[in-house]
């Protein structure tokens, strides 16, 4: 996908691809709340990137359609490019965040493992998934302490003050549950070359959309060297 | 046996004999510092292997001697629980927590796979294996940590206060499953100072007080508490916190609190009990301005739903662990920092007197012992004289002793400036000795309240 947005170019065929990625979060029905999020996140970019495209394109031809200040207007090449542009992005996001959206973090990091990646790396990236909720939670309970005993204050000082208080007892809290942690991984023969119990392999399904992704992607490049790629779009109008 | 840590000079076991039969539930009783998990580092090889030191005398588990041995290789014959149930748990759901530790002696995948299975099933696990284990209970996570061991062959568990973080529902849970592996032939090393409920159930008790084992080994008795009852609320005043209607949800959960009202008088000494979950932390953080209710009208402290801008000064909070609160260079200079935030006037001898911890004046806050550091970490609170002071689980992760002294300097202080209590508890003993009222919180509703 990441490569096709590179390559294709022309709003038509960019946003033929990015329905072509909308087609498995479909399938996967995301959260009504996730969609919501996600239509306001496609809705400010593309929009966003008119916009500033179409104030700020710096190539020849500009054709003026709405003049705010002299000097600044807003022309119709830039809002073009700015609708090519949001799309490739788009583009890549989708087909990035469907695969963090519908993965476990175990299997990630198994997945990891399998790319040989050390295991000793792994297990912290592991470990910090595992205790990053309740850091938070600890570095939200020692502010609301600080608060209630009034360290608050505003202006830049107080912020540099605070951001002192907050970490060094949310160090030391760590530190000490790192020491608990630290024993209790000795005493379950902490190793860092584990035989993991379960293994990640390709099933038909991931054969088949391989097979698909790389009947796209040779469409694609084919699309792009007779006429429809980026350079060719480059020079549209 | 003996034992010294490398950076002490006080030996933390002394001259102990013991010897455990197999297939005994012994009982490893005394206060906190006594020894007790120190004990437990020995047989597990923690001490000296991790720990340091040099251990004196002859230590003997399952015909290895400890010193000689790597931890790993101890690991497959004495499995060992700690205290809390967050810092022993690696993996991110539950199936694969039970698997780390086979995984680690690289077991082939198809035997851990058929260890894990089992593990599950003797800790009625099997239903959860996919589930992700920070939504698991504290009784679940200990039973997890349990499973852990036992797939990895463990026939012998060192528990190091297990219970100590539970609930009663969650203990009792807990209790029953060590039980059954008790009745199945495992032996069991157990060190608590929660003995209630453990009489019927262990063995043998043996109880551990300054690094050496007492000669009574009986089973302790535990003392009356130095309850100090609050006077009670002044029956006319305005009220303090007056909530109506209350209900705090988080989208896509069923509401933590629902439609509660509650009315709080200056003076008044409030336990709030009920399971983990029952609501009782969203309602202490609702009390401090942490968190505002979706629905419902809250007044505290003469505040119409104060943030927790609106209530510096005017409320204080414990948390459960000290160490949240304390970031001061020096003893004094902790108890100082909150008046002097505010310009008011302090006396913070006054406090290290009545909490003999004047010795530590000028000594960091961290050098002191757990008990000491909760100690110090309420006198920084109740320093500030607010109106309405807020401990979350005084009583967990402290000795029943130690809880007892904290809970009955809290108490005596509110009483000297007429503050109001609130606190979270799981010991109706701890309700029933310091509090004047008692709230029982159930699905996030108040299912009980009554003057005690």
């Amino acid at each position: 996908m990441s490569l096709l947005a590179v390559v294709l170019g022309g709003p038509l065929v960019l946003g033929g691809l990015f329905a072509v990625t909308l087609v498995p979060w479909c399938l996967v029905r995301p959260p009504l709340a996730r969609l919501r999020l996600l239509l306001v996140l496609i809705g400010t970019t593309v929009v966003g990137t008119m916009i500033s495209q179409g104030f700020f394109y710096g190539f020849e031809p500009r054709t003026e359609i709405l003049t705010v200040l002299p000097g600044l207007s807003l022309c119709r090449e830039g809002v073009v490019y700015g609708v090519i542009v949001s799309l490739r992005l788009l583009s890549v996001l989708a087909a990035g965040a469907l695969v963090v959206f519908t993965t476990h973090s175990s299997d990630l990091i198994l997945a990891l493992g399998k790319l040989r990646v050390p295991n000793s790396f792994a297990f912290m990236l592991t470990l910090a998934l595992r205790f990053l909720p309740e850091t938070i939670e600890q570095g939200k309970r020692i502010l609301a302490a600080q608060q209630l005993r009034g360290a608050g204050g505003r202006g830049l000082l107080s912020v540099f003050r605070r951001f002192r208080l907050l970490v060094v007892p949310l160090l030391a809290v760590s530190l000490r549950s790192a020491r608990q942690v630290a024993l209790a991984a000795e005493v379950r023969a902490y190793s860092s070359n584990r035989v993991p119990s379960r293994d990640l392999r390709f099933a038909t399904a991931d054969w088949t959309v391989l097979a698909g992704l790389i009947l796209l992607t040779t469409l694609g490049l084919t699309a792009a060297a007779f006429g429809h790629g980026a350079a060719a779009a480059a020079g549209i109008q | 046996m003996s034992y010294t840590y490398p950076d002490s000079a006080r030996p933390a076991l002394q001259g102990i004999n013991l010897a455990v039969p197999d297939g005994e539930w012994l009982l490893l009783a005394g206060p906190s510092g006594g020894g007790k998990s120190t004990l437990l580092y020995v047989l597990n090889g923690l001490v000296p292997h991790v720990l340091g030191g040099e251990v004196q005398g002859d230590i003997e588990v399952n015909g290895l001697v400890p010193a000689n041995v790597p931890v790993r290789e101890l690991s497959r014959q004495v499995g060992t629980v700690f205290q809390n149930p967050e810092a022993q748990l690696f993996m991110l759901r539950v199936g694969e927590d039970v698997a780390f530790g086979c995984e680690n002696l690289r077991f082939p995948p198809a035997e851990t796979q058929d260890r894990v299975e089992r593990a599950l099933t003797q800790l009625s696990l099997t239903s959860l294996r996919n589930r992700e284990v920070f939504s698991l209970s504290g009784g679940q996570k200990q039973r997890l940590a349990i499973a852990g061991a036992l797939a990895m062959g463990c026939r012998t568990l060192l528990l190091d206060e297990p219970t100590s973080d539970l609930d009663d529902a969650s203990r009792a849970e807990l209790l029953s499953a060590l039980r059954d592996l008790h009745r199945a032939g495992h032996t069991i090393l157990m060190a608590e100072h929660r003995l209630e409920g453990l009489e019927g159930l262990v063995d043998r008790v043996v109880t551990i007080h300054d690094g050496r084992i007492a000669p009574n080994g009986t089973f302790p008795t535990q003392g009356p508490l130095p309850g100090r009852r609050s006077a009670g609320y002044v029956a006319d005043s305005v009220p303090l916190v007056d909530l109506r209607d209350v209900t705090v949800a988080y989208p896509g959960r069923p509401p933590t609190l629902k439609n509660l009202s509650l009315c709080l008088r200056a003076g008044e000494v409030v336990a709030l009990l009920g399971p983990n979950g029952s609501g009782k932390t969203t309602l202490l953080k609702m009390l401090c301005g942490l968190l505002r209710p979706s629905r419902g009208q809250v007044l505290i402290a003469g505040k119409k739903r104060p943030s927790i801008s609106d209530l510096v000064g005017e409320v204080g909070f414990l948390f459960q662990n000290p160490d949240e609160q304390l970031f001061a260079d020096t003893v004094i200079e902790e108890i100082a920092f909150g008046p002097n935030n505010l310009s008011r006037p302090v006396e913070p001898d006054r406090y290290l007197e009545r909490l003999g911890l004047s010795r530590y004046r000028d000594d960091h806050p961290r050098s002191l012992s757990r008990g000491e550091r909760q100690r110090l970490a309420a006198a920084t609170v109740l320093a500030m004289r607010p109106k309405l002071i807020l401990l979350d689980e005084p009583t967990t992760g402290l000795d029943r002793h130690a809880w007892a002294v904290l809970m009955e300097f809290v108490v005596e202080e509110a009483a000297r400036s007429g503050a109001s209590v609130v606190f979270s508890t799981h010991h109706a003993e701890a309700a029933e000795a310091f509090a004047g009222r008692a709230l029982t919180l159930a699905e996030g509703k108040v299912v009980d309240d009554r003057l005690l």
